[in-house]
């Protein structure tokens, strides 16, 4: 379990400030959905230790992320970005190689069992042919999958996901939530994704937590999303729900 | 490593080796090859030769060469930490502040000579790693939120500023010869005493060895905080490490040498286009190409206008800015 408990954080400019409660569970896709601004982001952030909360206490797999070191929580939970950039030359598969640093002691070299990590986490997000070619010159959705394999690379327990379809065309989106769903599921995985994609989210989530405002107004299953008051408190646009097949999706009302 | 890298490396030893003979043998007084070759192996008969290649040549050659290591790396350190391949130590005016230390502790007279050694050295590092914490902090750095072009910006002002106050300061203690400001200004690089030299081998030893386990670290850091700290780089220390030992290898050198500018954006930038982004191989390249580069550049200096000699940080400076010019452009159209 990935949980985050009574976490409070306010940035420098002190105009924000985020309070978040969230528990998230292994073979499950965990969703955040909320407007622009809401504080998602920053939700993600503390929950991957990039950002330190200035209360309350988060625990990962039952220890504190407080006490732990870099390499060892980079060893059970990986962070992707919504957007990675380099000004440097890298290739795709020096990136990916990335994944395995926490594993390694300085000089020791990538031995034969890294190697493979490397190509079937390449392989996964069908990027092979990424491998050689310079990673500032790939498209963001190429440049995702780059990082979505140094993810699978790195071997963690927890993915955790700031926005991953930004820039992805709705057949490839629909196409990432399956395969994130179906890696929680074979691989026993617990996955944390960011998006405003709300429908795909009514899709796929296992567990929603609604944020809004800086605080997490409502979490639980998929279930929640269905309610129309609360999604237009939030997003300010009247909602719909059709069946398909017996699962309810959610489409918005374009209000023409 | 990949074969195309190993045969690169090997081409590059193989020309620093010829580099540094060709660059021992050349200068104002000439020599034959058979009577600078009788002179290493077992010294030649004429005093004066000895004297010239062991005390003149040979120490200047070395300090260039430990010079170009020095900058190169502290460049390298500057551009993975900072994601610009334009942050340098002059660039960023950690040299210039490096300068002030020293100019400051000349003025005030705080710069006892200990065992034997001057204690300058401990100002210009002090200097050095003053003006990197406040350009990085002004930067807004401290609060991560780092504005990049700012830095660049704000680096390229304090030099200007803290270059006048050198010469401000000279200007008040002895107004008739301004050559100390200007030899601090404009670097060039002595033949030192032996004990100084084996002083500057041992603090470059001491700021490369803790880097050379590094280049994962740098490799993860140069694509941003964020990024190391997901795959298990302990970010902070790494910003101490680097300015730590930046300032180290920048501040002690310019006591010797004074400031010598864009030697730190032209060796890893050429490094990086001949062997890719890897700071495990960029680290070793930029050892090697730093000290090839200022070899080569220190010499040509005191050989083109042979007997005068034209101080090696103004023809770093003509051969830098335009290739900092060229980047800029190239990068502000991409962006």
């Amino acid at each position: 379990m990935l949980e985050l408990n009574n976490i409070s954080f306010q940035y420098y400019t002190g105009s924000f400030s985020v309070e978040a409660e969230l528990v998230a569970r292994k073979s499950e896709l965990t969703v955040i959905v909320g407007p622009n601004g809401a504080g998602k982001s920053t939700i993600l952030k503390l929950a991957a230790g990039l950002l330190k909360p200035s209360a309350g206490k988060i625990f990962l797999e039952a220890k504190k992320l407080s006490v732990m070191s870099r390499k060892e929580i980079a060893s059970k939970l990986a962070y992707i970005p919504s957007e990675t950039n380099s000004v440097f030359e890298f290739t795709g598969r020096e990136i990916v190689e990335m994944g395995r640093y926490a594993r390694k002691a300085p000089f020791e070299p990538m031995n034969e069992s890294d190697q493979r990590a490397i190509e079937n986490a390449l392989a996964m997000v069908d990027a092979s042919e990424l491998e050689n070619r310079d990673f500032r010159n790939l498209s963001s959705g190429e440049r995702q999958r780059i990082m979505l394999a140094r993810a699978i690379a790195q071997e963690a327990n927890w993915l955790l996901f700031d926005e991953p379809t930004v820039h992805l065309d709705i057949k490839h989106q629909i196409e990432f939530f399956k395969l994130l769903k179906k890696f929680a599921v074979s691989e026993n995985k617990g996955l944390i994704v960011v998006t405003h994609e709300i429908s795909i989210a009514s899709i796929f989530a296992d567990s929603v937590a609604v944020v809004s405002n800086g605080r997490v107004i409502r979490s639980g299953s998929r279930e929640i999303l269905f309610d129309k008051k609360l999604l237009f408190e939030i997003f300010g646009v009247n909602f719909e729900f059709i069946n398909i097949h017996g699962n309810k999706v959610l489409f918005p009302q374009a209000g023409i | 490593m990949k074969m195309r890298y190993k045969v690169y490396f090997v081409l590059l030893a193989i020309i620093w080796i010829l580099a540094f003979f060709i660059c021992l043998k050349v200068g104002a007084i000439e020599m034959s090859w058979k009577e600078f070759s009788k002179a290493l192996i077992k010294g030649s008969d004429e005093e004066i030769v000895n004297t010239i290649i062991f005390n003149l040549r040979l120490p200047r050659l070395l300090l260039a060469a430990l010079t170009g290591v020095a900058l190169s790396i502290s460049g390298l350190l500057f551009q993975a930490l900072l994601k610009n391949p334009l942050a340098e130590p002059y660039i960023l005016g950690i040299s210039g502040g490096a300068g002030a230390g020293m100019m400051l502790a000349f003025a005030t007279g705080i710069s006892p000579i200990l065992f034997g050694f001057s204690t300058l050295p401990l100002y210009s590092f002090l200097g050095a790693l003053i003006t990197i914490i406040f350009v990085y902090s002004f930067a807004g750095g401290h609060k991560n939120e780092l504005h990049v072009n700012t830095l660049l910006l704000v680096g390229i002002a304090l030099q200007a500023i803290l270059s006048a106050f050198i010469l401000f300061i000279q200007n008040i203690l002895e107004p008739i010869d301004m050559a100390r400001a200007f030899a601090i200004i404009m670097g060039r690089i002595p033949s030192l005493e032996w004990a100084q030299l084996s002083f500057v081998f041992f603090v470059t030893f001491l700021g490369i060895i803790p880097i050379i386990p590094l280049g994962r670290s740098l490799n993860a850091l140069s694509l941003g905080d964020e990024n190391a700290l997901s795959v298990g780089i302990s970010v902070e220390g790494m910003k101490r490490l680097i300015f730590l030992i930046a300032s180290l290898l920048t501040g002690s050198f310019v006591a010797f040498t004074g400031i010598i500018g864009f030697v730190g954006i032209i060796v890893p930038h050429i490094a990086r286009l001949i062997f890719g982004a890897d700071h495990r191989r960029l680290i070793p390249v930029s050892i090697i190409g730093g000290s090839l580069f200022l070899m080569v550049s220190d010499t040509l200096a005191r050989t083109i206008f042979s007997p005068t000699e034209l101080p090696v940080g103004v023809l770093t400076a003509i051969i830098g800015g335009p290739f900092f010019l060229f980047l800029l452009a190239r990068d502000g159209k991409k962006r």
